[in-house]
Parts: C-alpha cells; structure tokens; sequence
C-alpha cells in the first residue's frame, strides 16, 4: 500500500514551485504577449496577488480544519454525496490540467527537437517515468522535485545570464503595453496560472500542520511570482512585443540565440533539461494529486492498482486535442483564463458552507 | 527488492530507445553552409547550396586546390543551384538526387539578391525561414550586388581554415571596423515587423578587381572620404574575391536604398554599435594629406527626441576620446594649443559625416538610426504609439548633433620636429 509519508517546507515549496512556473517555459509567454504586449512581467504580478488572495479562503479553511486535507474537509462539510461530486469534478480537472501540460510538451518537444518522432511515442515514454514516480509516492516526488530544483534554478540562471546579450531594454517601452485596463483585468482572470498552489489543500496532511501550510502557500506564490515575472521581463527584452506573440517556445528560442562565438553556441540543449525535468515533476504531482483525490472518492486505500488505469485516461485524454492550435489557443488559453473556477471557488463555496453550518475541525491543542 | 528493480529498469530503459525515430548519424546529412536566394528563371526562386565536404580534409585547403588565380574551381565545396517554388521543394528535389540529405542545422550565411530584395518578396521569401525548424535564427543575412550563385561559388575559406570559421569571422569584423552592418535571420524577422526602427543589411559583392586604376597619373588633391564605398567598388586586389561592404536600407520588407561603408559607420557611432576604431580626417592645415585617429567611444549616445512641435526634433550627443596615430604633415598638432583644431575638425567631420547619412535615410523613410526605440519611450501604451506612426513622422524628423571628441595621446611621439634637407628646415 502507497503511504503518502511526511515531508517538509523544503520539498513543498521545490514542488509547488516546478509545478506552476514550469507553465512559463512553453506557450504561455506567447499568448500574454498576444493579450498584454509588453505589459506581461507585471501582469503576472497581479495575477500572483489574485492567487494570494484566492490561497487566504483554502489556508483559512485548513486552518479550520486542523490536520485535514481538503478532501476530508469536503467530507465534513458537504457530506459524503456532494462532496464526491465537488472532488470528483475537482480531480478530474486535475486530470484534464495534466492531459493538457503533456500535450503541450509533447507538441512543444516535437516541433524543436523529435520532428519525426508519433505523439504517442513521446507521451508513452513520458507516461513510464509518471508510472515509476507515481508507484514511488508522493513523498518520492517531493524530495526528487527538491533535489532537481537546485540544478533547475541554476541552469535557468545560465540561460538568462549567456542571453543577456541579446536584451534591448528599450523593448518594453511603451510601457503599459495593449493598456493598463487590459493588463489589469487579464492579470485578474490569468490568476489561474498559479491555480496549482490549490493542490497545497490535497497534501496537506503531508504537511506540517496549517502554520507550515501557510508559509509554504505564501512563500511558493511568491517565489512563482517572482520567476514568472523574471522569465516575462527576460523575454520581452529579447523578443519585441510584435515577434514576441508569434514564437512557440520562447524560452527555448532565448537560448537557441545565445552566441558568444564558434565554443560558446547553441545552448538549448540546457534549456531542453529544463523543460523535461520541470515537466516530470509537474505532470507527475498533477497526476498523483488526481490519484489521491479518486482513491478518497472511491474509499481505495491502496493506489497501485489505480495507477495504470488513470495513466491510460491520462493518455486517451491527452490525444483530444486534434493540433497545436487546438492545445494552445483552446486548452491551455480556457484553462489560463477560467481555470480559476475550478481552482479558487470550490474552496471558498466550502468555507462559506463550514461557516453557515458552523462545521469545524478538532483544535490542534487538544 | 521491487523498488530497486524499478530503479534499475528506468535506468537502463533510456538506453534503449535513445532516439529511436530522430536519430541520425552525422554522415547521414550534407551540410549547407550557404544558401543564396534570388529570382528564378524556370520557377518563382533560385537557390544555390554550398555544401562543404567536411568529410575529406576539412574543407579547408581549397585555395590550394583552386589554383593560386583565385577563380578556379573550389574542388571543396559542392555547389548546387536550381530553380524552385521555395526552400522546401528545392531541398526536396535536390535530396532526390544526393546520397545525403541536405541539413542546415550549420547554415551560417543567407545571401539574397538585390533584385529580389528591392522586389518587395522578403516576407515570402526570408521570413518563413525562421518558421523552418533546421534554420538557425543566428544565421547571418547579407544582400549581395551580384548573382547569389556566383557570389556564393566565391566565398571560400581562408586558407587552414573552415568556411564556417571563416564566415563566423568574416562577421565579427563589422563590430571592429563599422563598415557594414551585421544582421541575423532573427533582426532581419524581428525589424520587418517592428514599429520602432527600420531593417538594414550588410551589403555584399564580388570585387572584380577592376577598380585599380593603373593606368593614368598619380592622385592629386584632397584625399577622399575614407571607406565611402559600396561593395565590390574598393579599389583593391588579391585576397578574397567576396566583400562586405555598407548596407542596405530596407523600408518594411522591401530594399529602398544603399549606404557606404563610410556612411554605415557613421550609422554605428549613433547606434551606439562601434565602440573603438579607426578614423581619417583631412589635415586641417594641409589639405592634401590625413591625419588618422584611433577614437573610443567615451560614453553611450545620448538621444533625445522631442515630439512636442509637428516635426520630431532629434537630438544626438556623442563623446569621444582618442589617440593621433601619424600626423603625415608633419605639423606639431601635439601641442596644446593646436590639438583643439585636429579635435574640432574631427567633430565637424562626424557631424557631417552623421547629418549626411540622416538626410539620406530620411529620403528612404527609413529609420535605420534606431531612434523610434527612443521615441517609443514617450507613449504609454502601444495602440498609442502604434496610431503616431513612428516610421512615417521619420522622414518629417530633424536632426542636431553635437560630438565632444578629445585626444588623450599622441602615439609614440610626443611632438613633431621638421625634417630637415640640404635647404635647411622643412
């Protein structure tokens, strides 16, 4: 039987952190771009303070409910029935978020590096890897996210530095892009890019009780904040807002201009162990996170045998969408600007109910 | 024992599916190192390949092997043109009838046509390119006077050397010496779509060596403007028969005009983009020889635009500082009340040098200064600055400049003494 184990703020926050920021790799920079212009690296901000505000309802609810993941929260509050719709639709969009990130990946990856290589091939072999790490538990995830985020950090830190001669500041004039009404209000609605900290509410009981919780929430919105931020800044001052809006990868081609000479060229292949260890972590928590929130629904203690199963849903889904152009301006654009819905409000609806009910946890003193 | 065996099964599963679809061993490609474009004769584009045999002795003893005249046959390069729609059915056609595919994974030239260039065809033609996944956005581009076949049938490599290394190389000197303008496949896309600044290019030729008068008498009079040429017309010959020389001024996607190296030079210093090199002015006092100088560039530009009034009024500061290399005259400029005429002649040379350059564009209504990404700092947002129409107000623009140019050393002498002959001093 899969035992979820215990870990602490360190691998809480690597994992939290990988699974949201990751999303600033692929396509996403892009469509800011198209929606914002050159305004991205701040509108990301705001969407990280909408997150922060949207993260006080599930950390006020966990607070409430001391030593209780969201799914047990549910259980109390709205009853065994509709908390299973709730979670049931919850994890199943988790499902879907994760369908969409290895669609992405996989098309991402077959344009720039495995031209010949069928969809399949790539997703199968990623699949193996969610597989191993899924069969391994959460608590192995967690600690490789820690031990990968170092390596993660210092070549993303590479990339921008060997850029840096490629950057025209002067690009991010004018400054407040398409307006500041637009950046505001898709800054708003693009909240759900750091939707995942949700998945906070689904480990918890990993956790070190809701004051760890809340630093860990804070501190990995923050840290995403920042990084996306960085990552929009970075790119805006390589590519100006109008060439900006039409590269598939930016990240990727970033690096690919980086030339300091005939020894110091095509560095994309670092850029490349991002994307591919950044996307484990990612789809493998998003994953597992499902499989955690199925396995309470259906009361199965044991996950392994859910585990093949639900990587073949996670397979089927993946094969939807019918293009690139289906992945981006339909999935990942709907769960950019609406995937708040399904992040933010079932958290609130179930403290609203908490409190007319007056449901409340055990005190953690007692 | 389970989680060990799975740790070994991942471990070793890579092992076996490395590249199972994309894998390609290097033999199995033929390495473009330049692609030319122009217009076709039988279809829409002519492209040329030139394709080094890597393979034999590493591309780089062709001089010998093309004789020592320069204009036989380069045995190391295979050169394959033909007439086709695009890239891609060209590439298509030509892999039909090679061993290898052709690869452009190394492709570090792009050389297009003039014709083509001035036929408004860049967008069909350049810009898809950046879409195509084998060629680089670090490819440099350049313009060329001639047929792109025949250009690319003369460049080779200099001698000992790749022609990789050597175009690499070939383009680094534009940072050194300013003469002309290095632009990659990422500018060429990013300018032909930018709202800020115009698209330049380095201009290309083959110099037929037939600008080398020797026949006629001496040279008498003020000596000309160093480096006021177009490719393929400096009077020189030997060395490489290829040159890169001034650039071309592309207003949107279609070629409007030319600058000489003189002229791309000046372009430089404002753009901020040459940072040291060396200049010749007329001796202010001797018209009929030069003085050279080796300047720096003391601090970046300052631009200011002013888009209050009807006109945009642009104004430019530059400073820099410099060493006399040889005063030919012989007249004692060291000293300190005659640097300031060697120091303001130079000033007065680059303000010319520059006003003459902006007028040029300014009739090309193209800013090629780079001096939108200055205005653009004026709006607030870009449907604002989109609606003003930078690159239209460009050709309305005025412009003032001021150079503050100091000399810091004399060189290896610290003053001139006259020469002295059986009729005394000089």
């Amino acid at each position: 039987m899969l035992k979820e184990g215990k870990f602490g703020y360190h691998e809480a926050i690597s994992l939290l952190l990988i699974t949201i920021a990751i999303n600033v790799f692929f396509t996403s920079p892009a469509v800011v771009v198209q929606i914002v212009g050159n305004a991205g690296w701040y509108m990301t901000l705001v969407s990280m303070l909408t997150a922060i505000f949207a993260f006080m309802f599930l950390y006020l609810l966990l607070k409430r409910f001391p030593n209780k993941n969201i799914m047990e929260i549910a259980d109390l509050v709205l009853g065994k029935w509709v908390s299973a719709v709730f979670l049931l639709l919850f994890g199943s969009f988790l499902l879907w978020t994760a369908s969409i990130n290895i669609r992405e990946f996989t098309e991402v990856l077959k344009i720039y590096v495995l031209p010949k290589s069928p969809p399949s091939f790539i997703m199968i072999l990623f699949l193996i890897t969610i597989i191993v790490l899924s069969f391994l538990g959460l608590e192995t995830i967690a600690r490789f996210a820690k031990f990968i985020i170092y390596i993660l950090g210092a070549g993303f830190v590479l990339v921008v530095i060997l850029s840096s001669q490629n950057f025209e500041i002067r690009n991010l004039f004018p400054l407040l892009g398409y307006g500041l009404d637009k950046t505001l209000i898709h800054g708003l609605l693009r909240s759900s890019f750091y939707g995942e900290i949700v998945i906070i509410g689904v480990i918890a009981s990993s956790l070190q009780g809701y004051k760890e919780i809340k630093r860990i929430g804070f501190s990995t919105l923050l840290l995403a904040g920042f990084f996306t931020s960085f990552s929009l800044l970075v790119f805006i001052f390589v590519f100006p807002y109008t060439v900006g809006q039409e590269i598939t990868s930016p990240m990727y081609e970033m690096a690919a201009l980086i030339n300091y000479g005939g020894f110091m060229q095509r560095m994309e292949p670092l850029f490349l162990f991002l994307w591919n260890f950044g996307s484990f972590v990612e789809i493998s928590f998003l994953f597992y996170a499902s499989l955690m929130i199925y396995c309470h629904i259906f009361r199965i203690d044991d996950k392994r045998p859910i585990i093949l199963p639900m990587v073949t849903t996670l397979y089927g889904l993946s094969l939807i969408p019918k293009s690139i152009i289906d992945v981006i301006s339909g999935f990942v654009q709907t769960l950019r600007s609406w995937g708040w819905i399904f992040y933010y409000i079932p958290n609130v609806i179930i403290l609203i109910i908490a409190l007319i009910r007056k449901k409340k946890g055990e005190s953690q003193n007692v | 024992m389970y989680k060990r065996t799975l740790i070994l099964v991942s471990l070793l599963l890579p092992l076996f599916i490395t590249g199972c679809f994309d894998s390609h061993e290097i033999g199995d490609y033929a390495y473009v190192t330049a692609l030319g474009i122009e217009k076709g004769v039988s279809n829409t584009f002519r492209l040329t390949f030139q394709i080094p045999k890597f393979g034999q002795s590493g591309g780089s003893s062709s001089e010998e092997e093309s004789g020592s005249d320069g204009g036989g046959k380069n045995e190391e390069m295979e050169i394959i043109t033909l007439d086709a729609s695009s890239l891609l059915s060209a590439v298509a056609i030509t892999n039909s009838n090679l061993s290898k595919d052709l690869n452009f994974m190394h492709l570090k030239l792009i050389v297009i046509s003039e014709e083509l260039a001035m036929s408004d065809m860049l967008e069909e033609t350049i810009a898809p390119l950046t879409r195509y996944r084998h060629i680089r956005r670090t490819t440099n581009v350049i313009v060329c006077k001639d047929k792109t076949e025949d250009f690319i049938k003369e460049l080779k490599p200099y001698p000992g050397e790749l022609i990789t290394t050597t175009i690499e190389e070939l383009f680094e000197k534009s940072g050194k010496t300013g003469y002309f303008h290095q632009s990659t496949l990422n500018d060429l896309y990013c300018e032909i779509k930018s709202p800020y600044h115009a698209l330049l290019v380095a201009y290309g030729s083959i110099n037929k060596e037939d600008n080398l008068k020797s026949e006629g008498g001496f040279f008498k009079g003020e000596s000309s403007i160093p480096g006021n040429y177009y490719a393929g017309e400096i009077p020189r010959k030997g060395g490489p028969k290829i040159e890169l020389f001034g650039s071309v001024v592309f207003d949107g996607d279609k070629m409007v005009g030319k600058l000489t190296g003189f002229e791309t030079q000046m372009l430089h210093l404002v753009r901020g983009e040459l940072k040291f090199g060396l200049f010749t002015i007329t001796d202010p006092e001797k018209p009929d020889v030069v003085i050279p100088l080796d300047i720096t560039e003391f601090e970046k530009p300052v631009i200011k635009i002013d888009l209050t009034g009807e006109k945009p009024k642009i104004h430019v500061k530059l400073k820099f500082e410099g060493d006399i290399v040889s005063i030919q005259s012989g007249i004692d400029y060291e000293k300190p009340e005659k640097l300031p005429i060697v120091e303001d002649t130079f000033e007065k040379n680059l303000i010319k040098g520059i006003k003459d350059t902006f007028e040029k564009c300014k009739e090309m209504k193209a800013d090629v200064f780079d001096f939108g990404t200055t205005a653009a700092m004026q709006f607030w947002t870009i449907p604002e600055w989109e609606e003003y129409n930078w690159l239209e107000k460009f050709s309305q623009s005025e412009l003032e400049v001021d150079v503050d140019f100091t000399i810091r050393r004399t060189g290896r002498l610290l003053q001139s003494e006259s020469i002295i002959s059986s009729e005394g001093k000089e």
